[in-house]
């Protein structure tokens, strides 16, 4: 079957009356939370994986994806309105999109950015649909070692998105394979660091994890410095772009296309890193750098869409390899795996109703976030008036619910408690919780195919370097390494993270 | 000797001794095996080996960073107070194993040592939201007290669950009292705590109203009023969301009524 038979294929998955109603729901819900500061999209995956356990796989994926890419869309609202990045990967577009609005111009903001989102999120369809199949074809041939080298990349790739010191990011991953270790060892049936305690034999649950490091963490950090909110209040109207601002708009959409699509791709990647890429690439090539960051059009354009663009393609990985690039990514895999689904590259060719139906929901969500935006902008910013401190005890609640749902037992609960408290340490101690999650996931299929490869090379550590493709990732993680850590790259990604902080 | 990276400091300090903890745990308990049979053993030693020195290196570049984080300056450190510490940590193990087969008195013994220490290098920030709310020496406090307690309730109730709820009962007031700068930390984590123990005895609506109320209280604004009305709000959505449509099996009423009017 051809490309276009495949996504002919999927669409008809899509459109059903089911599938459309979850994927309505996902992007509802990932605007809300995409517009509300504090609420990531991390956490409300987290939150609601134990509701799709009784849901169907293919209406679970699409509405967890929804919730992804819909958090992009409702992000850039507020970056927009209020100069609030209700979400990470949008906080370049604050720079000019909210002097925009400043300038009496936030109608053809807010429009530039959902049609920019919108042709981005198209481009970046046709991309997973024509890359992922010959990825998929290449990820059947990985052996062992092969994997643990990709494996290595993509924490290696995790840790280029930290914001903090490379080296605590590299000590925050080995931390996190070494918790994934806990509970029964595959290959002998020992029991590992579980301290007698039943309730770890099994492992950490990953979802407990990435609750209490991303949502009570969170909650706790919001908690503890109060600021107030200035909110827009003038009306947003004339919500078309002139003439002029499409003129000045294409370019800067096509590279941010372009540019999310590739950068999204790799491990560590995803909608951050294209956003902020995608910005500095816009001030390099315009004929008027003066004008970025008092209100310049392509500033909002650019990061925009190469932002959606990098959210779709990360499922690249995810879908080919079952790789997780990002925590959001290995969220995912935790909801395939609780389905069922082993993820990898057969999921195409077992379940391709679940792998195209998905890829063709992406493009159907985007048109309902076209339409579902524009003539609500109004009521959304009218949510950003509600208080934190209604806020936070309905995220408690839900999650509360969410993690007690997974095995009836308190002693879930307490483990979210536990790294809690841990997520909030290591905010202070400015270590990021994103490349331990990832780790976390990743840590006994690490040791199982650092095992087999031994294994088979008769415990030649040199196997890793002689099989072409696993030299090929061990030297591209050691580029990247060497990249951060040359002086004018991490003075570059500084400057990157104190805009974000400001 | 100074500190001047208080971040680096504590960060380098947590790694290795998670590090080495894993890595010694893995090669006393488990099989090692070799390169080409891998034991249980190896990964976790390999990979405790790799976070310690890491953590070691973090470590020692707080005292040469040249970024100084800290608006309170650099914090004087004597290598004798470490010293002093990882060596009654290392004593009270060994002598409590030798002497009770087990390790666990003795590292609290030396948690209180080491925590006394802890005291004079807290970690200080520009901003209050780089500050940590509570020194380490609370840390090791809280947690003894949910370690005892556990024990104390499994050993005289064969439960821990009543432990879990008096400490993190116990550990709220102690906060509101004499912590108010890690009440918001304390309370959502005890609310939480609170509300998976409370969840099979007192059933949903119970529970979340102690989630409610408990976590609420620890915000900055707590309206009587205001949280009722929220409660009321989440507990019906609670209901008929979770119970009603996605049937989640939680008990909504308490275990001793008979009958539940809501079903």
């Amino acid at each position: 079957m051809d490309v276009f038979g495949n996504l002919w294929m999927g669409f008809g998955v899509a459109v059903s009356w089911l599938n459309l109603l979850y994927a309505f729901i996902g992007v509802l819900l990932g605007t809300l939370i995409g517009v509300l500061p504090g609420v990531g999209p991390v956490a409300t995956i987290a939150v609601l994986l134990p509701i799709t356990f009784n849901l169907p796989p293919v209406p679970a994926l699409i509405m967890l994806a929804g919730i992804y890419y819909g958090s992009q869309y409702g992000g850039s609202t507020t970056s927009i309105l209020v100069n609030i990045p209700g979400e990470a990967a949008s906080v370049v577009t604050c720079l000019d999109g909210y002097q925009m609005a400043r300038q009496g111009r936030a109608g053809p903001a807010l429009a530039v950015s959902a049609l920019g989102s919108f042709f981005a999120g198209c481009v970046a369809t046709l991309v997973i649909a024509v890359a992922a199949p010959p990825l998929a074809e290449v990820a059947l041939k990985f052996g062992p070692s092969e994997y643990f080298s990709l494996m290595v990349f993509g924490l290696i790739g995790a840790t280029v998105l930290a914001s903090g010191s490379l080296i605590k990011a590299i000590a925050m991953v080995l931390l996190g394979l070494l918790l994934g270790l806990i509970g029964t060892d595959v290959n002998s049936g020992v029991l590992r660091f579980t301290f007698d305690i039943p309730e770890l034999s099994d492992g950490i649950g990953f979802v407990v994890v990435a609750m209490g490091m991303f949502g009570i963490a969170e909650i706790v950090a919001n908690l503890e410095h109060k600021g107030a909110r200035e909110v827009f209040t003038g009306k947003v109207t004339n919500l078309f772009p002139t003439k002029e601002d499409f003129k000045r708009a294409w370019a800067p959409v096509l590279r941010g296309t372009a540019l999310g699509s590739c950068l999204g791709i790799l491990p560590g990647g995803g909608a951050l890193l294209s956003s902020f890429a995608a910005y500095s690439v816009e001030k390099k090539v315009s004929k008027h750098p003066e004008q970025f960051g008092k209100g310049a059009i392509e500033g909002v354009a650019g990061p925009e869409s190469a932002n959606n663009a990098g959210a779709q393609t990360s499922f690249i990985p995810m879908l080919t390899l079952g790789i997780p690039s990002n925590p959001v990514m290995a969220l995912m895999i935790g909801a395939l795996m609780i389905q069922g689904i082993a993820p990898g590259p057969q999921v195409m060719t077992e379940k391709p109703e679940l792998f195209w139906g998905l890829i063709a929901s992406m493009w159907v969500g985007n048109l309902m976030l076209v339409v579902l935006n524009l003539p609500l902008i109004g009521m959304w910013v009218k949510l950003l008036s509600v208080p934190y401190r209604y806020l936070y005890p309905s995220i408690l609640v839900f999650m509360a619910i969410g993690v007690f749902s997974l095995s009836n037992n308190p002693f879930d609960v307490l483990i979210m408690a536990i790294f809690g408290v841990f997520g909030y340490i290591c905010v202070k101690l400015e270590c990021e919780p994103a490349p331990m999650i990832l780790g976390f996931i990743l840590g006994p299929l690490m040791e199982e195919n650092l095992r087999r490869a031994m294994l088979l090379s008769r415990g030649d550590p040199l196997v890793f370097f002689q099989k072409p493709i696993s030299a090929a990732f061990l030297a591209a993680s050691l580029f990247l390494l060497v990249i951060i850590a040359l002086p004018a790259i991490r003075k570059k990604r500084e400057a990157a993270f104190v805009e974000q902080q400001a | 000797m100074e500190i001047r990276n208080s971040k680096d400091f504590w960060a380098g300090l947590m790694f290795v001794v998670v590090g080495l903890f894993f890595m010694l745990w893995a090669v006393a308990q488990y099989q090692m095996g070799t390169a080409v049979r891998m034991g249980p053993a190896y990964f976790p030693a390999v990979l405790g080996g790799m976070l310690a020195s890491l953590g070691a290196v973090i470590f020692l570049r707080a005292f040469f960073s040249r970024l100084t984080d800290s608006a309170a300056g650099r914090i004087p450190f004597s290598a004798k107070d470490l010293a002093i510490g990882v060596a009654s940590l290392a004593l009270a193990a060994w002598a409590s194993r030798s002497f009770s087969g087990s390790a666990e008195s003795g590292i609290l013994a030396a948690a209180f040592i080491l925590s006394v220490l802890a005291n004079r290098y807290r970690l200080k920030g520009a901003s209050a939201s780089l500050r940590l709310s509570f020194n380490a020496a609370d840390f090791v406090i809280g947690v003894v007290i949910f370690y005892v307690a556990a024990q104390l309730s499994f050993r005289y109730a064969r439960n821990s669950d009543y432990g879990m709820l008096a400490a993190a009962a116990l550990l709220s007031v102690l906060a509101v009292l004499f912590r108010p700068g890690a009440r918001p930390l304390v309370l959502v984590v005890a609310s939480g705590i609170a509300y998976g123990y409370l969840m099979k005895p007192l059933g949903l609506i119970l529970a979340t109203a102690v989630l409610v109320f408990i976590s609420a209280f620890g915000g900055h604004e707590f309206k009587w009023k205001e949280v009722t009305i929220l409660y009321v709000v989440l507990i019906v959505f609670s209901i008929l969301v979770f119970v009603k449509a996605l049937s989640l099996p939680f008990p909504i009423c308490p275990d001793f009524m008979d009958s539940c009017p809501i079903r």
